[in-house]
């Protein structure tokens, strides 16, 4: 596969040459691909958004204006697929009662699993209810305000707190039964 | 204070681990899309390109076939424009004609005798002097016409078909007067009637034409 610099990248898709097309697929699938399987329940959901994400990096291609990196760019459009597939569900940030129906997710030993690899820990995220696993992501790893996130996901800043907190605290209890195994 | 601190590592190892990942993807595929995805990808950044050519070519076979429709009714009423002034011209080309024909007719006075007998439309000539023009010569002494008892009767087998059928089922016996030989009889009547009155005031007609 040919390789391309971002710039290239950029003309060439502006252009509607699917060499670059490709090329920009390829390089930024993978990584893009992880950041969307943190906000999804499965691997099937993740994709689904990356369609729909990687189709509104072409057609938008043309807002990029080259001041910051094209992979930053690309990933705040993910983000945006993702929290608005998330909206698209009706009660997203209900609260989940019992830990046991969380913890009902975990079938078998292996599931906890004591290497807390990438693969453990997102298994564990996607396992979360999907208001948890939002907040979860916007708060801890994107770096999000509760106030950004409240604006982002239509909720107040309270509920954004709230969720994050019980997510933790989910988190910890799967945590520490992987320790304990 | 534990807690918090217990919290923040949670989200640091999680933070730590996503974004620490390897470039390349994972052995096991796990954080790898499937090739479908970009098979989605590629055809819904195609389809709008494929689907603009399809509108063009659209486009254009629509435009095409309104000028060949524009061009067919273009011609064909040329065509009816072209045709029309022929037939309009004809009569035009042979209306001058009939005058020229009918010219010395018009006005029989001033031109000689013989130039008038050799006008074709020589039976024209003595219709001049038909029984009608006799009758108003003469005024009130001129017979009337015979009644119609009085005149041969001819059947239709007598009479030629113009179509060449044959009669209809029970009209043989029908019995049609046969008025041009009824005119005839009249006409000679005349004739000799106005042949023994002696009228100076009148141009003396050619008797020997009328007979014949």
């Amino acid at each position: 596969m040919q390789q391309f610099n971002d710039q290239e990248l950029v003309i060439g898709v502006l252009k509607g040459s699917s060499a670059h097309q490709t090329a920009l697929y390829r390089q930024y699938s993978v990584p893009m691909f992880r950041v969307l399987l943190r906000f999804s329940r499965d691997k099937s959901e993740a994709e689904d958004m990356m369609q729909d994400g990687f189709v509104r990096v072409f057609r938008d291609m043309g807002q990029f204006r080259g001041d910051g990196a094209l992979g930053g760019w690309i990933r705040r459009i993910m983000v945006n697929t993702a929290l608005s597939h998330l909206r698209k569900q009706k009660d997203f940030v209900k609260d989940v009662p019992d830990f046991s129906v969380f913890e009902a997710k975990f079938h078998t030993e292996e599931d906890f699993a004591s290497n807390l690899d990438a693969q453990t820990l997102m298994g564990y995220l996607q396992r979360l209810p999907p208001g948890y696993r939002a907040v979860f992501n916007l708060y801890a790893i994107e770096g999000f305000s509760h106030e950004e996130i409240a604006e982002q996901l239509g909720i107040t800043i309270g509920t954004s707190k709230s969720q994050l907190f019980k997510a933790r605290e989910y988190l910890k209890k799967i945590l520490d039964k992987s320790f304990i195994s | 204070m534990t807690e918090p601190q217990e919290l923040r590592s949670i989200d640091e190892l999680f933070k730590s681990t996503f974004n620490n990942l390897p470039e390349t993807p994972a052995s096991s595929g796990w954080d790898t899309p499937s090739e479908r995805v970009w098979d989605h990808v590629r055809d819904n950044i195609q389809a709008p390109r494929s689907g603009w050519s399809l509108q063009s070519l659209m486009i254009l076979a629509g435009f095409a076939i309104l000028v060949a429709v524009g061009l067919y009714f273009a011609f064909s009423g040329a065509e009816k424009a072209g045709t029309d002034p022929v037939e309009t011209a004809t009569p035009a080309i042979t209306a001058p004609v009939a005058p020229v024909v009918e010219a010395p007719v018009v006005a029989p006075a001033s031109l000689p005798e013989p130039a008038v007998a050799s006008i074709p439309a020589a039976p024209k000539a003595q219709r001049t002097y038909t029984p009608r023009t006799v009758k108003s010569a003469l005024g009130n002494t001129a017979p009337k016409r015979l009644p119609v008892e009085e005149l041969p009767i001819v059947t239709n087998r007598e009479m030629p078909h113009s179509n060449g059928a044959a009669p209809l089922p029970g009209s043989n016996e029908v019995k049609i007067p046969n008025t041009t030989e009824a005119l005839k009889i009249e006409h000679v009547k005349q004739l000799e009637i106005l042949w023994r009155t002696p009228l100076d005031f009148l141009p003396v007609p050619n008797t020997k034409k009328a007979k014949n």
